[in-house]
């Protein structure tokens, strides 16, 4: 049911230290599946490489033009420097939100755990984790391609403009992780009321939106934070 | 009124209120982005992209809506 899909799996971790000692194991469970299946994939990938492509390259080929197109339409050609970023963030995020709409039930067989697994980014935490990640790798480039006169832009237009240029540094991480994690948690709250009110046949509508919604979301956070790394390492005009 | 039925209350208003705006958006938006295919077929290509994007910035206002009811509700049960 509809809040069967919101409440986590929490483990107690005795001997840790009070504020790391609760793991939300659903999620962790999920994340560490999606990473095992996503580097079988590639090292399988990696074994079919030929001259001639056969269609496990021809599909690793296509997956990562698209990758690079999305540097491409931020960055040009400069965009191939952090192409690594972007497309692992993509194909990461794309596997864990299709993997949140399979019905994983069976875990609640060998555990006490009732409920469904849903996908890890439906967890605050992971995609804090993911947005996070973005604002050190935007520093990371815009101090790489400028030095210390990156910290310039806080006074671009006008120097009275710093203080809405630091809320920026906060508000730009903020809303990636809360864009990714509402959409899927929508999706998930979504399909289990049409779960109770019509089994076997509304969850189908829902679950195809939700395929579509899941590969938009990995494409818009892919794509926004290209245009955040690619807006703060251009040069000055 | 006990703070739990406010809560009740409050909840579903947030997510109807929060859904007014974003969806004046879309519409425009979208409305934009039809005319403009209709004109010029050809820019089709460069025009998802930047749709998509925009879709999800102005999406992320509803869903603001959207997290303020699950945190009321997440109290209150």
């Amino acid at each position: 049911m509809a809040s069967e899909a919101v409440h986590h799996w929490i483990v107690d971790l005795s001997g840790v230290p009070a504020p790391f000692n609760h793991v939300n194991m659903d999620t962790i469970l999920m994340a560490w599946f999606t990473m095992a299946l996503i580097l079988v994939i590639a090292l399988f990938i990696r074994q079919t490489l030929k001259v001639y492509p056969g269609k496990f390259q021809v599909f690793g080929e296509s997956l990562f033009d698209f990758c690079r197109s999305i540097t491409d339409t931020t960055a040009g050609r400069r965009g191939d420097q952090f192409l690594f970023y972007i497309g692992s963030l993509f194909i990461f995020i794309m596997t864990a939100n299709l993997l949140g709409q399979m019905p994983l039930r069976f875990i609640q067989i060998l555990t006490h755990y009732h409920g469904e697994l849903v996908a890890p980014t439906g967890d605050f935490n992971t995609t804090c984790a993911l947005g996070v990640l973005t604002l050190v790798m935007y520093f990371f480039f815009g101090i790489k391609a400028k030095g210390i006169k990156y910290f310039l832009h806080y006074l671009h237009p006008h120097p009275l403009f710093l203080p809405i240029n630091l809320i920026e540094d906060i508000t730009r991480p903020f809303s990636l992780m809360l864009r990714l994690y509402a959409n899927i948690l929508v999706g998930e709250i979504l399909s289990g009321v049409a779960l109770g009110i019509m089994p076997y046949v509304l969850p189908v509508g829902v679950i195809f939106l939700e395929l579509f919604v899941a590969i938009i979301q990995a494409y818009i956070f892919a794509m926004l934070s290209s245009v955040y790394i690619s807006l703060l390492s251009a040069d000055e005009h | 009124m006990n703070p739990q039925s406010a809560a009740f209350l409050a909840g579903p208003l947030a997510v109807g209120l929060a859904a007014i705006g974003p969806g004046i958006g879309i519409c425009m938006m979208t409305a934009a982005y039809f005319n403009s295919i209709a004109r010029q077929p050809e820019v089709q290509g460069r025009l998802t992209a930047y749709y998509f994007i925009t879709l999800g910035v102005v999406e992320l206002l509803g869903l603001f809506g959207f997290v303020s009811f699950y945190m009321l509700f997440s109290k209150t049960y």
